[in-house]
């Protein structure tokens, strides 16, 4: 799944830390949609354009467009190639192209962005710029644009990172065991159950992906298995279970206050044998005989 | 008719009227006002509007919130001039079918709509609205669904806790007749001819400000202010706070805003802990709050409140909102796991209900309530319903047969472990029917009467009660 990560479109967010960095998964996405033939633009903000661009083949390397927002961020060089707006008007401007067929988008850092401008700003833009082609009617993959955003999360506070991820469409989470990384994807659709998937991969030095399983044979239930399911009938003093033969009785146990029908006809029915209802009576020690005075049996 | 001979010699118009005055009516005394003729064009009647009614208990007049089991709960539906906030659930799966219910309601009864929205077009959101369930399909529809769930354990009417049957259940099998509720089909789209016939209005946050203009450093963020323009404008153009007389019939505004305070409309709530601008959406819901109550309208509001880092502003929201019921999904969470809530999808909290002219609310008493989405259907149940299928897990399961079985388990030994709580039971259960009168008279039997009675038996009135009611202990 983590190869048709970019097929769904919208807001992919790489979370990373720094045990399990994701700039490496970030080339490696970029490399997967350059070679479909898709639009790639890249903001680099974090590192410099050679860094990024390194590892890469020249076919790849041309097919890259690289908006350099690390050398000069605040543009005080003012030259012309500059692109006026910062990064958010790089974005503005890659969504007006009326080219048609895929983009890809790679934001390298979502976290600059973060702490260079404000959140709602940010989130404003991503939106904007991933759901540029919702436009009624129209559901052909021409301007489909995939965002690829890199997050390291240590940075944030919960409050953006949560922001951010409400806006995603896929969320990656890296992490790893034993030197063997993994990617947690987080798959929301807009009106279903989200999906979640752990990938174990490697990215080879070309910068392919290299899907693998998990580093050993463990695997683990997907319930806590230090809890195991707790059954209560155990270890009391009294008796839960029945017996099928006390099943049976109870099944054919006919309550007090259940009416059926035999009983109501022999309720109804006089019993054979009997003109007048006789009632056995013993009087008790404590009995009132008399009838009339209730107060009979106190000693006054 | 002593008057009338007494002032007869007074002004003659006047003994005239007199006279026929007292000949129509007892007094001379005559109602002004309309005559209870039934005319429709005179007098104060009610204000009858479709697809609403008044609540039984404080005469406010109710919208249907689209679920008839919501509407239950928040007893009778939701009063117009009020607002709805539903925390949305974490991954915002079920929060959107409640407001699409909403506006579905408005929809069918003819309610003009109002969808705000920063996230979605707000003609994309009117076309996914459910269709609502008709008559005739609907009761074949509740039957398949209801057989389809059926487990082997469910079957086993319930024998001893037979007074559980009687409890009402939480939501009626079938469309309500009088056409205040209606059910809706969540797999299925409104026929496009009800959209095209319905009057609604449209607010999408991006078309509204499409420049990116510098924030004025005033106390709302400009998103909400540019919404709460495009509300009172509708509001008096289309009369329904009554500043306009209007001709036809009055009508009811629902308005529906979807995740308000999350950072799409502007708002960094949901950013930081610390925020700048903090009272930007309290501000915003109170000013609300004055239009509606001015208004023939409803609202309601989806917000996005897991997200909210301080927990003080969403204790301000809540107080400034009406009702605020809030979603969580079992998604993701340990309860998923939970053999209690496996059938459900998630639960249900009615956090605060409004006292409307009313010193008391109606809070129902169940608090223990969970959602789940059936193939099509949205339905509200009570947990604990759970266990009254199963009935075994509240009784165990050799009780009643101990007391009434011969050959019960005592002889093969099975329950001879019993406890004293057991023992104690079952001689509380016989003492206990030893005090219920089957509605015999005394005379009848001799031994129905107890002789452990506890003091001195006084008699109210010095004489013997005739009828003593059926738990009749003497005090």
């Amino acid at each position: 799944m983590l190869d048709s990560l970019l097929s769904l479109g919208g807001l992919v967010l790489l979370r990373d830390s720094v045990e399990w960095e994701g700039r490496s998964l970030l080339k490696a996405l970029v490399k997967k949609s350059a070679l479909c033939g898709e639009q790639v633009h890249i903001l680099g903000c974090e590192v410099s354009e050679e860094e990024f661009r390194e590892g890469f083949d020249s076919d790849i390397n041309n097919r890259l467009v690289y908006h350099d927002f690390f050398r000069d961020p605040l543009n005080w060089s003012k030259t012309e190639e500059a692109l006026p707006g910062g990064p958010l008007g790089a974005l503005r401007a890659i969504c007006k192209r009326t080219d048609p067929g895929p983009v890809t988008i790679a934001l390298d850092s979502l976290s600059w962005l973060l702490l260079h401008l404000p959140c709602t700003t940010l989130c404003q833009a991503l939106h904007a710029v991933s759901h540029q082609d919702s436009c009624p009617g129209d559901s052909s993959p021409v301007g489909k644009v995939s965002v690829l955003g890199l997050l390291h999360e240590e940075l944030h506070g919960p409050g953006p990172v949560g922001a951010l991820s409400s806006l995603a469409q896929t969320e990656v989470t890296l992490g790893g065991r034993k030197g063997q990384a993994s990617a947690h994807i987080l798959c929301r659709r807009p009106r279903q159950r989200p999906t979640d998937q752990t990938q174990w991969f490697s990215i080879l030095p070309d910068f392919s992906l290299d899907l693998q399983e998990g580093p050993s044979v463990e695997s683990q239930p997907c319930s806590d298995p230090h809890i195991p399911p707790v059954d209560p009938t155990t270890h009391l003093t009294f008796n839960l279970h029945l017996s099928k033969k006390e099943r049976e009785a109870r099944d054919s146990l006919i309550l007090p206050f259940q009416f059926s029908s035999e009983k109501q006809q022999a309720l109804l029915r006089p019993r054979p044998g009997q003109a007048t209802s006789h009632i056995f009576y013993e009087p008790d020690a404590y009995d009132d005989l008399d009838q009339e005075d209730p107060d009979d049996d106190l000693d006054i | 008719m002593a008057a009338v001979a007494s002032c007869g010699s007074g002004a003659g118009s006047t003994g005239s009227a007199v006279a026929t005055a007292s000949k129509s009516n007892v007094t001379s005394f005559q109602k002004r006002g309309p005559r209870a003729s039934g005319t429709n064009d005179s007098g104060p009647r009610l204000v009858s509007i479709a697809g609403t009614r008044p609540s039984v208990r404080n005469g406010q007049l109710l919208v249907s919130t689209g679920l008839p089991a919501l509407d239950q709960l928040l007893g009778g539906g939701l009063a117009i001039g009020t607002v709805l906030l539903i925390e949305e659930d974490k991954y915002n799966i079920y929060s959107p079918l409640l407001f699409k219910c909403f506006l579905a309601e408005g929809i069918v009864n003819g309610h003009t709509l109002l969808v705000a929205s920063a996230k979605e077009d707000p003609a994309n959101i009117l076309q996914e609205l459910p269709a609502p369930l008709l008559d005739d399909n609907s009761k074949k529809e509740f039957d398949e669904d209801v057989y389809n769930h059926k487990t082997p354990e469910s079957n086993i009417k319930m024998k001893i806790a037979w007074r559980y049957q009687l409890l009402p259940k939480m939501e009626q099998i079938g469309p309500v007749s009088s056409r205040f509720g209606h059910y809706y089909d969540a797999s299925k789209r409104i026929p496009q001819e009800l959209i095209e016939a319905s009057n609604w209005h449209g607010f999408f946050l991006p078309e509204k400000i499409s420049s990116t203009l510098k924030v004025e450093p005033c106390s709302l963020t400009p998103g909400y202010i540019k919404l709460l323009q495009f509300i009172q404008n509708i509001i008096s153009e289309e009369g329904f706070d009554g500043s306009n007389p209007q001709k036809k019939q009055r009508n009811v505004l629902r308005i529906g805003i979807q995740n308000l305070g999350s950072p799409l409309w502007g708002d960094d709530i949901c950013c930081a802990e610390n925020v700048s601008n903090s009272h930007s959406l309290t501000k915003f819901l109170y000013v609300l709050r004055g239009l509606l109550r001015t208004s023939l309208s409803a609202c309601i509001i989806t917000m996005p409140t897991h997200l909210i880092q301080n927990k003080a502003i969403i204790a301000r929201v809540t107080n400034l909102s009406d009702i605020v019921i809030g979603l969580e999904s079992f998604i993701g969470s340990e309860r998923e796991t939970n053999p209690l809530y496996k059938d459900y999808h998630g639960l249900i909290h009615i956090r605060q209900i409004p006292r409307l002219n009313n010193l008391i609310c109606d809070e129902s008493d169940v608090k223990d309530l969970a959602f789940k989405l059936k193939r099509k259907l949205f339905t509200i149940e009570w947990v604990q319903d759970n266990y009254l299928r199963q009935e075994r897990n509240i009784y165990p399961p050799g009780f009643s047969y101990l007391l009434k079985q011969k050959d019960s388990a005592w002889g093969e030994g099975s329950l001879q472990h019993s406890t004293f709580l057991m023992s104690f039971l079952a001689k509380a259960t016989a003492f206990a029917s030893r005090l219920v009168r089957h509605s015999e008279p005394l005379k009848q039997t001799g031994s129905g009467r107890i002789h452990q009675a506890a003091g001195p038996r006084l008699w109210h009135d010095g004489r013997r009660q005739e009828a003593p009611g059926l738990l009749g202990i003497p005090l």
